[in-house]
């Protein structure tokens, strides 16, 4: 059974369309991040799927069940906002039973004066503080149960919305960008934290980040947006490994990955003015190569085990102890920025100076190809058959 | 499978209008309805008075109500009252005391709010003191021994008895304290670096940020002071001092029964405040809001 | 810089201080504190501007206030006063603000239409509503035989009178409050009705009582204590629109202050009027201030 299913989601804001027809299912218990550039719509998709935001078109299935015309309340969902959203003005326990006050006591007993004197409030408030504290425990915030927000520090508030959260036994949990206003140490640690409650709880998880590394290292899936668009859903190893565009391969992987535009015609591929060895199968006019940064290496000039060999000037280097990254350009390729990510033991680099001519080598099938659009090219490759003949 | 829903631009702005109507905007549009029906009383008085203000004396009230009247004599209304009656006097001298006392209210309270908020000096504990515990006294306590000196120094009925209590306002003191102490130290540090004098520092830097504050505490003032009874009740005495405000007074006593010219009158009296009202709305609002952070 | 320089520059500052707090500082000296020190001392004494000379009374004229019927009667009236016109001037534009802010459409021009009031000159309108309310041919009174009501002697009726004054006072206040609270909402993070929304609180009076109410705590203080000073300053209206009457049914604290001192000059007793007054005014702000600290440790 699909934990979530959305179907053809739109919605626009006045003029500007925000999602442009997302359709996407996510299994029972899984954990999906959605990623994507500032301003793309990850938002507005999470508020869709919670009921905060009606969509202009499309169904919203949680659990199986179409959830369009359900309120927010009635979708068994939990959201962790991104500035938490504590109540200020009620203790931590407070905010954590809210929802149940407002699940189990009718709308009388929760008014102000009335719900001192209503018998049902009196009789449910013991059932409620413990169900409180068993979360509490869960997240071990119990010794702050009676501070307000307003006193706590930010990963204790984090936690505080977490539990609001869980007490609720979703089935469905969402979280907008819940580590962005938590400090760097913090946020590892959070992290490690919201990945163990998804193992011990089960849910479903929904998690909206901009940060590739969170998305890469908690989930199962990682759905990718731009402008209102999936581009691609798929396991963060895959993500990384088989992009389904330039798009993709660029957002997914740190440093960036090269792009390097190329002219194929007839079989025969040149980067800039240098010819590419190797016949060029299945494309054709202007195409884009792509290389991950540490599928390159540093080689002798005289070296022959690669299929690329090809120079090198570098600008930069950034010797981070156990990697050591550079920056430049492919001397074919003046235009186009060039990195590369060595392991620190490269000896070809000992000794030498920004002056010195270096060398880059790669694999051919290391390559990814991509028409001019940035669609990905499956079944392009470069053959070795031509260097083959030649010699 | 792709679906493609077209999705149909409705072709005209007021097609759009009317799709907005969802059934859920049904209970919208009765609330809105409620809401413009409160409007109407609010506004019904000025209505009323601009409509009457157009009428001849008998048909003001007339047990039925017409927007226009009958006979038409607002003309003779208006001239009546700016012409044959000495309203321009009165309008004049409410703005000569309305620009008398925001002038020295600036100038009394911008230098010695900025002293409080970035100078220190001895007393400086004690004139703040001062000006929060007068924060709450109304000229409604203190108008008996103000009243005793002008009559002493024999100023009753001049423009300056008229503004007096008004030269300092702590209000404006407190708020503009409030102000400068939001701005930056270290701008004005730099600029004692860079060899700006004090009063430079004054001139060129605080009062140009301060700027939005006291535009909004003009209009606080001007409106409170156009439209004040009770200090001109106590110290004018001769219809040359009169106040716009004060002006409708006269009404009270059942002599003038030109029911249409009285309430041309008070047209008159109302419209600059809601003049300015309508071409400065959001310097108003602030003017209350700020009254808001004395609390 | 030389040793010197700084200690003087320090000094010149401290004189600068001086010279521009100085204007103020001799005006609040001349027009309130001078003034507070008189009105107390006259309390003290019978000195009325009509004779010359006084004598020290000690405490007559505040003992007079208790065997005074027409302070007694100012008091009552005030009081009567406040309570019609207190609730009124606090809810009405509480559920305005709540409703004109939830709008996009119109909400600037139902902003402008409920402001106007407050723009206006009240004397002058006064004037308009004595007509409106006037007891045989007022348009108000006009509507009510229109709608097979009874005419009600709205100025005339000494039970009613304070009831009129109440309502003109309201209309001309809705709008400042309702600009305050509208300012106080508007800094209620959105997201809370959200979260609210998502607890199941979706329900107006939910929403109202666990996430509004709370939360405009400190603007409906604000709110509160600024309404009950403007009932207890209630001049303006009597003067123009009843002169205290019929039978000094409607003459409130104020005007009974403002008639002894300045039409009976007894100053004296004027004086020991304003200064009750002004106690009771300096308790309101005490309480305030106490009630906004207590919030603020809440907090
Ligand atoms: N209520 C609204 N009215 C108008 N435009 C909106 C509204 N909410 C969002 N938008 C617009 O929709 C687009 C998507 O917004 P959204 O908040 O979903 O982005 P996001 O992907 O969450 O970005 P971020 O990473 O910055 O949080 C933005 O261009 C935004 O300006
Ligand atoms: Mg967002």
């Amino acid at each position: 059974m699909a934990g979530l299913e959305l179907r053809d989601i739109r919605k626009s804001f006045g003029n500007t369309q925000v999602l442009k027809g997302l359709s996407f299912q996510i299994a029972d218990g899984e954990f999906l991040s959605l990623v994507g550039e500032s301003g793309c719509g990850k938002s507005t998709l999470l508020r869709i799927i919670s009921g905060l935001e009606t969509p202009d078109s499309g169904e919203v299935l949680i659990g199986g069940g179409v959830m369009n015309a359900a309120s927010p309340k009635d979708r068994n969902i939990s959201m962790v906002f991104q500035d938490y959203a504590l109540y200020p003005h009620m203790s931590v326990a407070q905010n954590i039973s809210m929802l149940l006050i407002m699940a189990r006591l009718p709308l009388h007993a929760r008014l102000p004066l009335l719900n001192r004197i209503s018998p049902s409030a009196r009789a449910l408030r013991p059932v409620i503080a413990s169900e409180v504290e068993a979360v509490a425990k869960q997240l071990r915030i119990e010794h702050l149960l009676n501070r307000r927000p307003a006193e706590l520090s930010g990963g204790q508030r984090q936690r505080v919305a977490l539990g609001r959260a869980l007490v609720r036994h979703p089935k469905l949990f969402l979280m907008d960008e819940p580590l962005s206003n938590l400090d760097a140490k913090l946020r590892v640690e959070v992290r490690k934290e919201i990945t163990e409650l998804h193992q011990s709880t089960g849910l479903t998880f929904v998690y909206v980040t901009h940060d590739q590394t969170e998305a890469m290292t908690m989930s199962h899936r990682v759905a990718l947006l731009e402008k209102g668009e999936l581009l691609q859903l798929a396991t963060p190893s895959a993500l990384y490994a088989d992009p389904h565009s330039v798009a993709v391969a660029r957002f997914i992987g740190s440093p960036e990955i090269n792009i390097l535009p190329a002219e194929v015609s007839s079989g025969i591929a040149r980067l800039g003015a240098e010819m590419v060895p190797g016949r060029a199968v299945n494309m054709d006019g202007s195409t884009l190569f792509a290389l991950r940064p540490e599928a390159a290496r540093l080689v002798d000039r005289h070296d022959v085990s690669t299929d690329f060999k090809l120079g090198f000037t570098r600008h930069l280097t950034e010797d981070l102890g156990h990697e050591v990254l550079l920056h430049g350009t492919l001397d074919a390729l003046p235009e186009t920025r060039f990195r590369m990510r060595l392991p620190k033991t490269s000896d070809l680099l000992s000794g030498t100076s920004l002056d010195t001519a270096l060398h880059v080598g790669f694999d051919a099938n290391n390559l990814l190809f991509f028409n001019a659009d940035g669609a990905r090219l499956r079944d392009a490759a470069i053959v070795a058959e031509a260097s083959e003949a030649a010699q | 499978m792709t679906v493609t829903t077209s999705i149909q631009k409705p072709q005209s702005s007021w097609l759009r209008f009317l799709a907005s109507f969802k059934p859920k905007s049904l209970g919208d549009g009765v609330g809105t309805g409620f809401l413009f029906l409160g409007a109407w009383l609010i506004i019904f008085p000025f209505v009323w008075m601009l409509s009457a203000s157009l009428k001849p004396a008998d048909e003001v009230y007339d047990s039925s109500f017409h927007f226009w009247p009958q006979t038409f004599v607002g003309d003779v209304n208006y001239y009546g009252v700016l012409f044959d009656q000495p309203y321009l006097t009165f309008l004049a001298n409410s703005f000569i005391v309305c620009a008398g006392i925001l002038v020295v209210q600036l100038v009394t309270a911008v230098p010695a709010a900025y002293a409080l908020a970035k100078l220190k000096f001895r007393g400086s504990t004690i004139l703040f003191g001062f000006v929060v515990a007068s924060l709450t006294i109304p000229i409604n306590v203190t108008s008996i021994p103000i009243y005793l000196g002008l009559v002493k120094v024999g100023l009753l009925d001049t423009y300056f008895s008229l503004m007096f209590p008004f030269f300092v306002s702590v209000f404006a003191i407190f708020l503009f304290r409030q102000f400068f102490k939001d701005y930056p130290d270290s701008i004005i540090d730099a600029a004692r670096v860079d060899g700006f004098s004090e009063i430079e520092i004054i001139l060129r830097l605080i009062l140009p940020a301060a700027i939005p504050a006291v535009a909004a505490f003009s209009v606080f003032s001007v409106v409170a002071h156009w439209n004040d009874l009770y200090w001109p009740l106590i110290v004018v005495q001769s219809q040359e001092k009169m106040t716009a405000a004060l002006s409708m007074l006269q009404y009270q006593s059942e002599f003038d029964n030109d029911y249409g010219r009285t309430f041309a009158s008070a047209t008159v009296v109302t419209l600059p405040m809601v003049v300015i009202f309508l071409f400065a709305r959001r310097l108003f609002i602030r003017s209350i809001t700020m009254s808001g952070i004395k609390g | 810089m030389s040793p010197t320089a700084l200690p003087r520059q320090e000094g010149g500052r401290r004189r600068l201080a001086y010279l521009l707090s100085a204007p103020a500082s001799v005006l609040i000296l001349l027009i309130y504190v001078l003034p507070i020190v008189a009105v107390f001392v006259i309390s003290f004494t019978d000195y009325s501007l009509v004779y010359d000379g006084f004598d020290f009374v000690g405490l007559d004229n505040y003992k007079q206030m208790f065997t005074d019927e027409h302070f007694a009667e100012a008091l009552k009236n005030t009081l009567i006063y406040a309570a019609i016109f207190i609730p009124g001037a606090f809810f009405l534009p509480l559920v305005l603000a709540i409703a004109i802010q939830r709008r996009r459409r119109f909400r600037s021009i139902l902003e402008v239409l409920y402001f106007m009031p407050v723009t206006s000159t009240l004397t002058a309108m006064t004037l308009v509503w004595r007509a409106l309310l006037d007891g045989n041919q007022g348009a108000i009174n006009n509507m009510l035989v229109g709608l097979g009501l009874d005419k009600v002697n709205w100025l005339g009726d000494g039970d009613i009178v304070l009831i009129s004054i109440a309502m003109v006072s309201i209309w001309g206040i809705i709008g400042f409050n309702m600009v305050l609270f509208l300012a106080g909402l508007t800094v209620i993070p959105q997201n809370l009705y959200e979260a609210a929304s998502i607890d199941g609180a979706d329900h107006p009076l939910d929403r109202f009582f666990q996430v509004t109410w709370p939360l405009l705590a400190p603007t409906s203080l604000f709110v509160s204590v600024n309404t009950l000073v403007t009932a207890f300053k209630l001049f303006d209206t009597v003067a123009v629109l009843t002169h205290g009457g019929p039978d000094r049914a409607s003459e409130v604290y104020l005007y009974l202050a403002y008639l002894e001192g300045f039409e009976n000059f007894n100053m004296a007793y004027a004086c020991a009027l304003s200064l009750v007054f002004l106690v009771v005014l300096f308790l309101v702000a005490w309480l305030q201030t106490r009630l906004g600290d207590r919030r603020r440790t809440q907090a």
